[in-house]
């Protein structure tokens, strides 16, 4: 279970970050458009969390082809619930962002010890 | 496909094509979808289905697990030609042990005498004739009372309709990205549109895999020409894709895909003819420590089945089968050991290796095994269910959307098309006809006496009769009046279904969870789960002030849609 | 994305996603039939789409196969993967373009040279 969490926090993250790179989404969480270099960050960071979901995936003892299988199905919870928060809880989607982080931090404290 | 024939963009085109491609066997999918999730847990579904099995509740240690079934083979059947025994799973919680002759062939599919047992107690389990969530699973892709080629045919093309639905809606939904987290609540036909986006893009990765593997899976009767064209026959061609995974020094493999990897030493098959004159009785050698030697050598992987040929022989041998597969790419793979039966002793490793599959079995390998689910552990299989679910709601706000989008022009005619309330049925039958057939299929399993003859063709009849009943009760009843009488006979259909389990000798649910059988508790908290998505709907639809010909909502869908 | 969803138009024709200028064209009448001939072409495209589609998915699956013969199980798996994508990608062509005879011919022509190609490779 904690593996789960672990991956679809750092997806939940990713989304978020991709989501703030986009304007329409931008409205809803900053109240305001970014210039084009926060975009340009935001979408990177986004990226990158969604990769290091797939990493996390992949160091977990299993082969290859059934660790992305696995990544790719976490990726659809993780955009139903950031794509949930949108739209209902758009004024807390900071609150989702800190769970994800608090939620990565405590499943990965569990997977190492 | 404009009326007037004026030109229009590939958009517009594609936007047409999906509606229709969709709609037409839009039912039948709908259909194909649900059997086809509730299959990834049909091991759970038939054993809740057998009450008298509830009763089994194995120990946590495989060890304790293989000797509760071997007490039971050494005393009833010390003398067989080989043991094969199914330790319990998380998915299974009887143990299942087969007994075949001196002369019939151990590695065959069929044949040999199956018995269930208690996995505690040891004691034979017999359970009511039931085809379980195997009827679920069989009508997913041949449906049921057709020909089996027809039936498979009638699958295939939808199947294709859905790739063709799926390939024109992605052309259709040119804003992908930007649009991706849009869902606007409590907007109507919007709503069910985004809806019908949101559940078919987040899991478009599912949804591609499981529709072309879907393809892949017919293969055989939808376009057997390539392999046709190289092989002479199926079994030549599944022989050397098999052997093709496997690489071994010996190059004399030739097995049917189902039976665990062969004894290396054994160069020929027919083991039974080997040595035949110097056979002695001799003691069976002691699991624990093989089985804790396996266990050492796959800490991932639980032992999935122990086979003993010739046991208390001098020519006894032990093999042990891993429970999950080797990886989605290589289909119908299992890791297994062998043990000398008398000494105890490993059989020194054959050399063998696994093979990377070819760039096209790979893709076979990967999409189909997913499909099937075969050989995969639980987190995978909820990951594949719960995107089982999403596909379902897609297909379901879907056939809604069609509805809810002509709404405001019929309501203007004044009266209904016969199109129009053709799909208005249709959808009550199907979106809701079908789980509320689920349900009476449950019921008729514990109404029906467990003694009586053919009583699993006999729920399965309960099954149709109710769907039927359903679409005639939609043909009758004003159209929102059948969604709520539909939908609150749905909730109390699912909700007292955990209850009416321990009435009618199922494990009750606080006892299954307490003892951790959860395959027992998983069905009835899903059913649970069921009934307040039911019961959330009813409310929703009941609550939904609109123009009197709007559709009202049903389904999970209805909790995206605020008020 | 300009809300036109409560247009009424002509139930068959209309286009689901509800695109702007699509029905901005379209003048509503009361209850417009839709022409048999329009209906019939429905029908012979859905037709050369479903059985055309599936004699040229055949058609590549056999070729394709011929052509690989001596990777055997590769050149089968792969005859049978693209048999299916070319099948897809059929149907949904049929209804892309424009003219019917297009569709007819873009199914009809490339059959038959798969047809003579397999004949011409089977000697």
């Amino acid at each position: 279970m904690s593996w789960f969490i672990l991956v679809w926090a750092l997806c939940n993250l990713g989304f978020i970050a991709l989501a703030c790179s986009m304007s329409k989404h931008q409205k809803q969480i900053f109240k305001r458009e970014l210039d084009a270099q926060k975009t340009r960050l935001a979408s990177v960071i986004g990226w990158i969390l969604l990769t290091l979901g797939l990493i996390s995936c992949l160091i977990y003892q299993d082969s290859v082809s059934n660790m992305i299988s696995y990544w790719l199905g976490v990726l659809s919870f993780s955009a139903l619930a950031v794509g949930l928060s949108l739209s209902y809880f758009e004024n807390h989607i900071k609150i989702l962002a800190l769970a994800s982080v608090v939620f990565t931090v405590i499943s990965f404290a569990l997977i190492v010890i | 496909m404009r009326v007037d024939g004026k030109a229009e963009g590939p958009r517009q085109s594609m936007s047409w094509l999906h509606t229709w491609a969709s709609l037409i066997l839009g039912w039948l999918l709908y259909a194909i979808f649900v059997t086809g999730t509730l299959s990834f847990f049909q091991n759970e579904i038939t054993v809740w289905m057998k009450p008298e099995l509830h009763q089994s509740v194995p120990s946590q240690s495989q060890i304790q697990q293989s000797q509760v079934a071997l007490n039971y083979l050494q005393q009833h059947h010390p003398n067989a030609g080989s043991w094969s025994i199914q330790l319990p799973t998380s998915r299974q919680n009887t143990t299942v042990v087969n007994i075949r002759g001196a002369n019939e062939d151990p590695r065959a599919r069929r044949g040999g005498t199956r018995v269930i047992l208690d996995s505690a107690t040891g004691e034979v389990l017999e359970a009511r004739e039931t085809r379980g969530g195997g009827f679920l699973y069989r009508f997913h892709f041949e449906l049921y009372g057709l020909d089996r080629i027809w039936a498979r045919w009638i699958v295939g093309i939808a199947t294709l309709l859905m790739f063709v639905a799926i390939i024109s809606g992605i052309i259709t939904h040119k804003k992908i990205f930007k649009d991706f987290f849009t869902f606007r609540p409590g907007k109507g036909q919007r709503s069910w549109l985004d809806a019908h986006n949101a559940t078919a893009v987040f899991a478009l990765p599912f949804h591609l895999m499981i529709t072309f593997s879907g393809l892949l899976l017919l293969l055989f009767t939808l376009m057997p020409w390539g392999i046709e064209r190289v092989y002479e026959n199926r079994g030549a061609f599944l022989q050397e894709q098999r052997q093709a995974l496997i690489e071994t020094p010996k190059q004399e493999r030739s097995q049917r895909p189902a039976a665990p990897a062969e004894s290396e030493h054994d160069p020929q098959r027919g083991r039974g003819e080997r040595g035949q004159k110097q056979v002695q009785a001799a003691p069976l050698a002691d699991l624990a420590p093989i089985i804790a030697d396996a266990h050492k050598q796959w800490p991932n992987n639980p032992i999935g089945t122990i086979s003993i040929v010739a046991p208390n022989t001098t020519k006894a041998e032990i093999e042990l089968r891993a429970l999950h597969g080797e990886s989605v790419a290589h289909r119908n793979i299992y890791q297994s050991l062998s043990y000398n039966g008398v000494t105890g002793v490993e059989k020194p490793d054959d050399g063998s290796s696994l093979n990377n599959p070819s760039v096209p079995a790979a893709i076979y390998n990967v999409t189909t095994t997913l499909h099937e689910a075969r050989g995969v552990d639980l987190p995978l299989r909820w990951l594949l269910f719960l995107s089982g679910i999403l596909g379902t709601l897609m297909v379901a706000t879907g056939l809604l959307l069609w509805c809810v989008k002509r709404a405001p022009q019929q309501e203007k005619q004044g009266y209904k098309s016969l199109g129009y309330r053709t799909v208005e049925v249709l959808n009550i039958t199907a979106i809701i006809g079908l789980p509320i057939a689920c349900a009476v299929y449950f019921y008729a399993n514990r109404l029906i006496d467990a003694n009586l003859e053919k009583r699993s063709a006999l729920e399965i009849r309960c099954f149709f009769i109710a769907w039927g009943l359903v679409f005639i009760y939609a043909l009758i009843r004003k159209h929102r009046q059948a969604w709520l009488d539909m939908l609150a006979l749905a909730t109390l259909l699912f909700a007292a279904l955990p209850i009416f389990n321990f009435m009618t000798g199922g494990t009750p649910l606080w006892s299954s969870i307490s003892n951790g059988v959860w395959v027992i508790a998983s069905f009835d908290l899903a059913m649970w789960v069921l009934a307040l998505l039911f019961a959330f709907s009813f409310i929703k639809v009941k609550n939904h002030q609109a123009l009197s010909s709007k559709k009202p909502k049903a389904g999970k869908a209805a909790q995206e849609h605020d008020e | 994305m300009i809300n036109t969803m409560n247009n009424p138009a002509p139930m068959d024709s209309l286009d689901p996603i509800g695109h702007p200028h699509v029905l901005a064209k379209k003048k509503v009448k009361a209850k417009p039939q839709t022409p048999l001939v329009y209906r019939l072409m429905i029908l012979y495209r859905f037709v050369l789409a479903l059985v055309g589609g599936y004699v040229l998915s055949a058609l590549s699956a056999i070729a394709i196969a011929e052509v690989f013969i001596q990777q055997r199980a590769s050149a089968a798996m792969s005859a049978t993967l693209i048999a299916f994508c070319v099948y897809c990608g059929a149907f949904i062509w049929v209804f892309m373009v424009q003219k019917t005879l297009k569709a007819s011919l873009g199914i009809m022509v490339p059959s038959l040279v798969l047809w003579l190609l397999i004949k011409w490779l089977g000697n």
